[in-house]
């Protein structure tokens, strides 16, 4: 029944997946090695000095460093702990709209943003949250602000924030109102003839109804906390809010390329897969046993 | 059941409705204001004064940018990369996912693989090493630079991956009977039921392909080579002016922020077209992507 | 950073009308490649090198066999600023450049000025650079180590033409020493006008006027003038759009800083972001002195009433120009150029926008400024590059053509808008105090008292488009902006200020020092919140002790042990 020959077609189909795999994965893993050099890229990996763990020791003093490794799992953290409120709260009252076009508009209204690229959105963004934009404008009804929103450090990780929010929520309830259609209707009938009002039903059996997806949303997360969003933070930060807005990332983009400092860069970046390797790994294990989850 | 309904629970339903609507229309506001201001006379504009309405509506901006070759220009290689990326991801996902579908008896180092690929997904190495790796292929200004570094959507495999494997067995089996190599039973029979699972990693890398802009900005060093996206990006983001003050006669009737809104706005309409489509398949994605054994 | 590459004319000559002199001849199609060992004519006839023997000379002489030169080049924002049917790639002044010196120029790319550097970096980080560059301190110290560059010793003394090596003499030697690594010359210097430092107020008269107010002296004036733009609606337009100080997210750039605030640090005895010696000798941290914060705090008070432009931590320069250019704004700080960009664009928009120089003094009633380094960028040769000498001998032909001389060509009406674009490489080896000296000469000619036959061809163009514009004023953008800032402006620095400098060897030292990148940022990032009221004015000690903790203490030390 399994002939050789099919194995051969097999290895076939998977050789350019594979080659291209190896060209750009792990040969830039190779590259990795300049973290432990002084790289000067006219001497290239080969003539470049050795200089063991000093760019790592070197990254450990650094006051930058640690700021926006703090940042970065501050922001990625918010960002998991609100959009997931927002769409379990979302989906939760959708499903109480009974009127299904209605339902279906409103859905494809909070979709779109998650479709458009951060290079748009944040082009938006910063119209919108000038100071003489549409959000100081909204606000000057209540008597509040100007604010200063993408320049003021103690303010812009929650634009970052809400504004991440304002994308992806729509979207991540797609699954949490997947899991609610597949709610059994007879138990909510049940619930009825037992005098549950609608806030008992939602209590007791749409909120664990779709516990375990929140479940498994959650510890897939864990793989995500250092990931705040490179696209949406380089297109709307500035070095003012680099205290508290400069993530892994973007740090590693500018000292890395942009000022050329290649083996601190690569040594910051590395430590960076090291932890998430880690944490993803933690976070398929925490979805495997919680949530019963495999990815293949 | 209906009929029993009381009436504060018919108001709350019309609260809730109400409320919800209101959440998903603010969630376009912003795109609906940046439509006003690109149809807005540009002295509203610098004043402040546009809101969700054009104010002196115009249509100069759009004028300028149908006779704009350099945003043109950024367009067509978009619309390169997208259809060179597209294909690409769409041969490269088939191709990886249908071996890895198979069981481990029928071929072996399949696990292997499986985990190379996963590997290969979480792998994150730096920008540093990743840009040294491009340019040391000699990629750099060149649209291929673009495509192939991330040709084997590794994501869309597995969800493709997953599609396969629950396909009835029977259908593999009577193809095997008539005598099938796996190159005919891919073709004959995984491509042909597969439809909606294509349709949507199709969808999936056309969206990411038309919205990335990092590559083309740091692997484009020519700007005429730039991607739509990193065009765009240069301009509003990085306020780098379309518009000088050479061109008086221009500068008269828009100004860059109308410009800027337009830009912004006609980037979005191949989004918009294909929405349709991707609301529907994308639903779907997410649930093939979570599949569970 | 960026501004640099700008349309920045210095020592810039208008050149008028004539088309190429028959002496360069129609532009040689490029020659089949040779045998190496048989040398090809050169591109330059062997009748007009008979008639011309500087061609002959070494500073001049053309490469015995056609050679591929790479360069790469910023500027393309500006691209559609070059006459008809001419691009950066493909101009006059650039073919003239090929055929007397006998080299193809091509261009590896032609990025916006404000990503030259980074793709510069980008570059050097994949190994793949160009033949020549211009670079930085800090590259010229990296390209060193790694090996990568030619040493120009051999060539600078002999290829360099007389005016350069003059030129770099009256720099007292600083400019050839910053360019000197390990007793080996790795680079051509350039030499910065000094005119280019000392931060002025550009005043529109016409608000002034209509407002009954005095043109600014002091900081406190400035404030008073930003006030009354901000509340009396100087452009009588009857709503409340115009702006006081613009600013952008440098506040502090030395030099030739666009809406930056360093004419009022300097007001207050404070010379940020300068490695200077103080009374006793020492080299100190002009960020780190009790004037630095004293003006800091007078800054965050601006602020904090309105009288500064609320937004300005997050635009750039071309974002606050379009402030003054639209005619929002009546003060635009900057160096004695902005006539030529952007307030040219101001003049085009609106022919009532008169705009006019101020200088401010500090507490004691003088003028002191931060001056900028003698020499902030080199020319660089690839290391194996087969003819070192051609990039000297660029630079000898460029600043030829800028001064008008030999037989080069002169048709460019808006020479002194694009001859960083037409120039394969922008850079400028300059007299340090070439705009004053030449201030002094135009204004000696308007009272009579010298010829202007005597000027050069150059000068006299610029002189006769001075004279249009007295003539009638604001009638034509361009020769406004010659008058403005050749006379006006470049008089004021003639009459003489005080000036303070980085160290040659403290500018050496921080060059090298891996922890400087790091110390910057915290400066900038310290700075912008200080005067945005995110951190108060005292948190300013914190950061001179973060300073001094993070390798700032040890980066003085060293300099004042050298």
């Amino acid at each position: 029944m399994f002939k050789d020959t099919d194995r051969l077609a097999y290895y076939a189909m998977i050789l350019p997946g594979l080659v291209l795999l190896f060209a750009f994965t792990f040969v830039p893993l190779f590259y990795s090695v300049i973290a432990f050099q002084r790289f000067n890229p006219a001497l290239g990996i080969q003539g470049s000095p050795w200089v063991g763990l000093d760019n790592i020791l070197y990254m450990f003093s650094l006051r930058d460093a640690r700021q926006v490794f703090f940042n970065t799992v501050f922001i990625a953290t918010m960002k998991m702990i609100f959009v997931l409120l927002t769409a379990v709260a979302f989906a939760l009252l959708l499903n109480e709209v009974r009127f299904l076009r209605v339902r279906r508009s409103i859905q494809t209204m909070v979709y779109l943003p998650h479709f458009l690229s951060w290079v748009i959105l944040a082009g938006i963004l910063r119209t919108i949250l000038a100071r003489d934009g549409m959000v100081n404008d909204f606000l000057a009804l209540f008597g509040i602000g100007p604010i200063y929103f993408l320049g003021q450090p103690n303010i812009f990780p929650w634009v970052i924030i809400f504004s991440d929010v304002w994308k992806e929520f729509g979207f991540e309830a797609i699954v949490y109102l997947a899991a609610l259609t597949a709610i059994d209707p007879t138990l909510y009938e049940v619930a009825e003839l037992d005098g549950a009002n609608r806030f008992q039903k939602m209590r007791f059996i749409s909120i664990p109804g779709i516990a375990p997806v929140i479940v498994l949303v959650g510890c897939l997360s864990i793989g995500n906390v250092l990931n705040a969003g490179f696209d949406q933070i380089f297109n709307l930060y500035s070095p003012i809010v680099y205290s508290t807005g400069d993530i892994i990332d973007t740090y590693v983009y500018r000292i890395g390329l942009i000022q050329g400092q290649y083996s601190l860069g690569t040594a910051v970046g590395l430590f960076k897969t090291v932890v998430a390797l880690l944490l993803i790994g933690v976070s398929y294990w925490a979805a495997g046993k919680y949530a019963n989850y495999r990815i293949f | 059941m209906l009929a029993s309904r009381s009436m504060t629970d018919r108001i709350v339903d019309w609260l809730i409705t109400i409320f919800l609507l209101a959440v998903g229309i603010s969630t376009l506001l912003p795109l609906v204001n940046t439509l006003a201001i690109s149809l807005s006379d540009k002295a509203a504009v610098s004043g402040g004064m546009v809101g969700l309405w054009p104010v002196g509506f115009n249509l100069n901006s759009y004028s300028f940018i149908l006779r704009d070759e350099k945003f043109w220009q950024a367009f067509g290689v978009s619309v390169q990369r997208v259809l060179l990326g597209g294909a690409l991801n769409f041969v490269l996902a088939v191709l990886t996912a249908f071996p890895l579908s198979r069981t481990t008896r029928a071929f072996p180092a399949r696990d292997v693989f499986m985990w190379l690929f996963v590997f290969g997904m979480i792998l994150n190495v730096g920008i540093v090493p990743w840009y040294l790796t491009i340019s040391g292929y000699g990629l750099i200004d060149n649209i291929w630079a673009l495509v192939l570094p991330g040709a084997v959507p590794i994501w869309n495999v597995i969800i493709l991956m997953n599609f396969f494997r629950n396909i009835p067995k029977e259908l593999d089996e009577a193809a095997r009977i008539d005598g099938a190599n796996p190159w005919q039973l891919l073709w004959s029979v995984y491509l042909p039921t597969s439809l909606p699972a294509l349709a949507t990693i199709t969808l999936f890398s056309i969206v990411g392909h038309w919205n990335s802009f990092f590559d083309g900005l740091i692997l484009m060093n020519n700007p005429n080579n730039y991607p739509l996206q990193t065009y765009i990006q240069q301009l509003v983001i990085a306020d780098r002016p379309a518009l000088h003050g050479g061109q008086a006669q221009l500068l008269a009737q828009l100004s860059n922020n109308t410009l800027n809104a337009a830009k912004l706005f006609v980037a979005m309409i191949p989004i918009l077209i294909v929405y349709p489509f991707l609301q529907r398949y994308f639903i779907r994605g997410i649930m093939l992507g979570a599949v569970k054994e | 950073m960026g501004d640099r590459f700008l349309l920045k004319p210095m020592l810039l000559v208008m050149l008028l009308g004539l088309l190429l002199s028959a002496c360069t001849g129609p532009p040689q199609a490029a020659q089949p490649a040779a045998p190496a060992d048989q040398p090809t004519a050169t591109a330059v006839p062997a009748d007009v090198l008979a008639a011309q023997p500087w061609r002959l000379t070494d500073p001049y002489s053309p490469l015995p066999e056609r050679a591929r030169l790479v360069l790469v080049k910023g500027g393309q924002e500006n691209a559609s600023l070059m006459p008809e049917g001419e691009s950066i790639e493909d101009n006059r002044a650039l073919q003239y450049i090929e055929d007397t010196l006998n080299v193809d120029i091509t261009f590896a790319w032609v990025v916006p000025s404000d990503s030259f550097s980074d793709k510069l970096n980008l570059s050097i980080a994949s190994g793949d650079i160009p033949d020549v560059m211009i670079v930085d301190p800090i590259q010229l110290q990296q390209l060193t180590e790694a090996g990568a560059i030619e040493d120009l010793t051999p060539y600078i003394e002999k290829y360099a033409n007389a005016d350069i090596l003059e030129n770099w003499a009256q720099t007292e030697g600083v400019a050839l020493q910053a360019a000197t690594i390990d007793g080996k010359i790795m680079g051509i210097p350039n030499v910065q006008p000094q005119a280019d430092a000392p931060i002025m107020a550009w005043v529109r008269q016409d608000w002034l006027d209509k407002l009954g107010l005095q043109g600014p002296q002091t900081v406190d004036d400035i404030v008073a003038i930003a006030r009354a733009f901000i509340e009396q609606d100087p452009d009588g337009n009857g709503v409340n759009d115009t702006y006081g100080l613009t600013g952008t997210l440098n506040p502090v750039q030395v030099p030739s800083n666009l809406h930056g605030f360093d004419a009022i640090f300097n007001a207050y005895g404070a010379f940020p972001e300068l490695f200077y010696r103080n009374a006793e000798g020492q080299i100190i941290y002009g960020s780190l002195q009790p004037e630095t914060k004293e003006a800091l705090a007078r800054l965050a008070e601006l602020y904090k009433e309105g009288v500064i432009d609320p937004e300005f931590a997050t635009k750039n320069t071309d974002k606050s120009n379009e402030i003054v250019v639209g005619g929002r704004g009546g003060i635009m700080m900057g160096p004695w150029w902005v006539p030529w960009w952007p307030l040219a664009d101001s003049v085009n928009n609106d022919p009532n926008a008169d705009w006019q120089p101020f200088l401010i003094k500090d507490k004691n009633g003088n003028y002191t400024f931060s001056m900028g380094d003698y020499t902030y960028s080199f020319v660089v040769v690839k290391k194996g590059y087969p003819h070192p000498e051609i990039a000297l001998k660029i630079l000898n032909v460029q600043n030829d053509l800028s001064y008008g001389l030999n037989d080069a060509p002169q048709y460019y009406p808006n020479f002194n808008e694009i001859w960083t674009l037409l120039f394969p490489i922008p850079f400028l080896i300059e007299q340090p105090y070439v705009v004053e000296r030449m201030a002094r000469e135009y204004k000696a000619a308007l009272d009579g008292e010298l010829d202007p036959a005597t000027f050069s061809e150059a000068m006299k163009i610029e002189f006769d488009q001075i004279q249009q514009d007295i003539a009638a004023p604001r009638s034509d953008s361009s020769n406004w902006a010659v008058r403005m800032a050749r006379l006006d402006a470049a008089l004021l620095l003639a009459g003489g200020y005080d000036e303070v400098r980085t160290d040659p060897t403290a500018a050496r030292i921080v060059a090298s020092d891996p922890t400087w990148p790091a110390l910057k940022k915290l400066e900038e990032e310290t700075f912008l919140q200080i005067i945005t009221g995110a951190r108060s004015v005292d948190d300013f000690d914190a950061f001179v002790t973060e300073w001094n903790n993070s390798g700032g203490a040890a980066l003085l030390e060293k300099m004042n042990q050298e």
